[in-house]
């Protein structure tokens, strides 16, 4: 017998190896199982169902069977001038959020952490994580209320002799809204990293600092600030990677037709076409490019975290 | 050490800033809770600031009573705990078996929760998957779809691999299958993240809205966070405000600061059991690559 028709005694003893491996092993890959069933059904599948986007569906006709339209719905997309703005909101919006809300974590941990007096750091940290825990629907209700026509911000305007502002129908005021509410409701909870980075820089670089006479305020500039760079640029790629979609439960709950203007973003303006016009192809196609643009940025900002600090996400 | 008469006024303003921050995380809230319990004209006088004026009970009893606040409450409780448990549980399975270099094909894996989490199918795909499952207004639609968390996983994978690894061997050499290592070795001494995770699952279960938003429209199946945005956005609390003698006693603005302060009020109860775990977890968080 040639040795070309039997498997070949390395085969064998591969597939003896891989044998005793799974015998010895098998529990691991069980354990496995279950997320693998989960993430394939809530996960993957959903994905094939993104032909939506390069069809014109019609629900009663179902997917399969809705004509194929290529990319008919993206060079609508792209000559639509709502969907330029959504892509101008999103990008201005998200860009508003990092460069105004993503450095206040660092400022509020370096102050923080010159309080050297125990029970008020504990309690002003108690009360500056809590806002994190709050859904954004909690947090829009708590703005809507503060900044509303009897709310405390307008009562004291008013009381200062000013006229009453319309903060949630006016875009300018609206998007100052999302910004501070976005502060309000993450940056306690971001110190969280820099407290933590604070305690990794050493104790002796301080004493020496101190020796050679540098005031506090020298001390925080010239060490503190630039020992947190590195996680503050990596808090910023982090943020960027996300500029696609990041905002979207915020502006969902917040904004209001008389400011979708200037507020409405691409995840908002996808749930509208989608779910309330019933425009499932233009919809996905929009939410597609949101996707695929959006992995594009999480990617890149993650070779640049890399890069930069030797961290990443995953 | 003497501090100069600057550094007395730098560090002087540093508390002063920080005191400002926390009052103003509290202020908001207790506005909204002193409201709550005021009186209409106080209300709408723009009297109310910190406590409650002409202390008024009825914003709350008619959300308690008027409104399907209670049974929305108990929805978000059960989605919670479903999902809290069986996300876990998961998690910690895929966790461990991930975080064992040994174990063949794992980067396969790896990756495809690193593509499961950088990309998303988006809102429609994931809405015809939910139907086509038969899932439309059913409290599993908001369950299942969350139960595989990949930032989660890696949280906890990255814990796992802190555990030394002389633990497992000597636990191998005794002849210990990985069911008995992973229950009696691993999960016992990495308590603390499991813990954070557990938080993590759970705050992120019940403050999510926008699933229930498309894929629940029966009133007796909706969580509070939901409950919560339609009364607040649509004003659908208009039960029983033709009548003269509520309308005196309940304003819109009272209904709405009533339910807002009764849906946090969980959270609050709970906040200072969770404190000492999350920031020891978030630290857990930061993985190194």
């Amino acid at each position: 017998m040639s040795t070309a028709t039997r498997p070949s005694r390395a085969s064998r003893t591969w597939a003896r190896r891989t044998w005793t491996y799974l015998c010895g092993h098998w529990e691991l890959y069980l354990f496995l199982l279950p997320g693998l069933v989960f993430a394939m059904m809530f996960r993957l599948l959903p994905m094939s169902k993104i032909v939506i986007a390069f069809k014109n569906f019609k629900p009663l006709k179902g997917i399969a069977a809705s004509p194929w339209v290529g990319f008919a719905q993206f060079e609508m997309m792209f000559a639509d001038p709502d969907v330029l703005n959504v892509i101008k909101n999103t990008l201005e919006i998200n860009l508003m959020i990092v460069i105004f809300v993503v450095p206040l974590p660092m400022l509020l941990a370096i102050m923080l952490n010159e309080i050297t007096f125990m029970p008020l750091k504990k309690g002003i940290q108690t009360l500056i994580y809590i806002p994190h825990f709050f859904t954004w629907v909690v947090v829009y209700s708590v703005f809507f209320v503060l900044f509303g026509s009897t709310g405390m911000v307008n009562t004291v305007i008013k009381m200062l002799g000013g006229e009453e502002i319309l903060f949630f129908m006016k875009g300018g005021w609206f998007r100052f809204l999302l910004v501070i509410s976005n502060a309000w409701k993450g940056a306690g909870w971001g110190t969280i990293v820099y407290l933590s980075a604070i305690t990794a820089i050493d104790a002796q670089i301080y004493e020496a600092a101190t020796i050679d006479g540098a005031s506090k305020m020298q001390q925080a500039f010239r060490i503190t600030i630039p020992s947190l760079l590195p996680t503050l640029v990596l808090m910023l790629t982090v943020r960027l990677g996300s500029i696609m979609s990041g905002g979207f439960d915020q502006v969902l709950a917040f904004y209001n037709p008389t400011v979708y203007k200037s507020a409405d973003i691409l995840g908002t303006f996808v749930y509208r076409q989608g779910i309330g016009s019933a425009n499932f192809s233009y919809a996905s196609a929009v939410g597609l490019f949101e996707s695929v643009v959006g992995l594009i940025f999480v990617s890149m900002s993650n070779v640049i975290s890399k890069r930069l600090s030797g961290r990443t996400v995953w | 050490m003497k501090l100069s008469r600057g550094e007395k006024i730098y560090v002087a303003l540093l508390h002063v800033i920080m005191i400002l921050a926390g009052l103003i995380c509290l202020l908001p809230v207790l506005n909204v809770f002193a409201r709550s319990l005021s009186s209409v004209p106080a209300v709408a006088g723009g009297k109310v600031w910190f406590w409650p004026v002409e202390f008024n009970p009825e914003g709350w009893k008619y959300v308690l009573q008027r409104t399907s606040f209670l049974n929305s409450m108990g929805n978000s409780v059960i989605i919670t705990l479903l999902g809290t448990v069986l996300s876990v549980f998961v998690t910690i399975l895929t966790a461990y078996s991930l975080s064992r270099p040994y174990l063949k094909g794992r980067k396969v894996v790896i990756y495809l929760y690193v593509f499961m989490m950088i990309f998303n199918a988006g809102i429609l795909p994931n809405y015809f998957q939910i139907k086509g499952y038969g899932l439309l207004n059913t409290r599993w639609a908001l369950i299942l779809p969350m139960v595989v968390s990949p930032y989660n996983t890696f949280v906890l994978k990255s814990n796992f691999e802190s555990v030394p690894d002389s633990l497992e061997e000597a636990a191998r050499i005794d002849g210990a299958s990985f069911t008995r290592i992973l229950s009696s070795v691993i999960i016992p001494v990495s308590k603390a993240g499991i813990a954070t995770i557990v938080i993590f699952t759970a705050v992120s279960y019940w403050n999510r809205y926008f699933d229930a938003l498309m894929y629940i429209t029966k009133q007796r199946l909706k969580p509070a966070a939901l409950l919560l945005y339609e009364f607040i956005k649509l004003s659908t609390m208009e039960e029983g405000m033709g009548e003269p003698e509520l309308a005196a006693l309940v304003s819109p603005d009272i209904k709405n600061a009533s339910i807002v302060v009764l849906t946090v009020i969980p959270i609050l109860a709970i906040y200072p059991f969770m404190q000492r775990y999350f920031v020891k977890g978030v630290m857990v968080g930061s993985v190194k690559g």
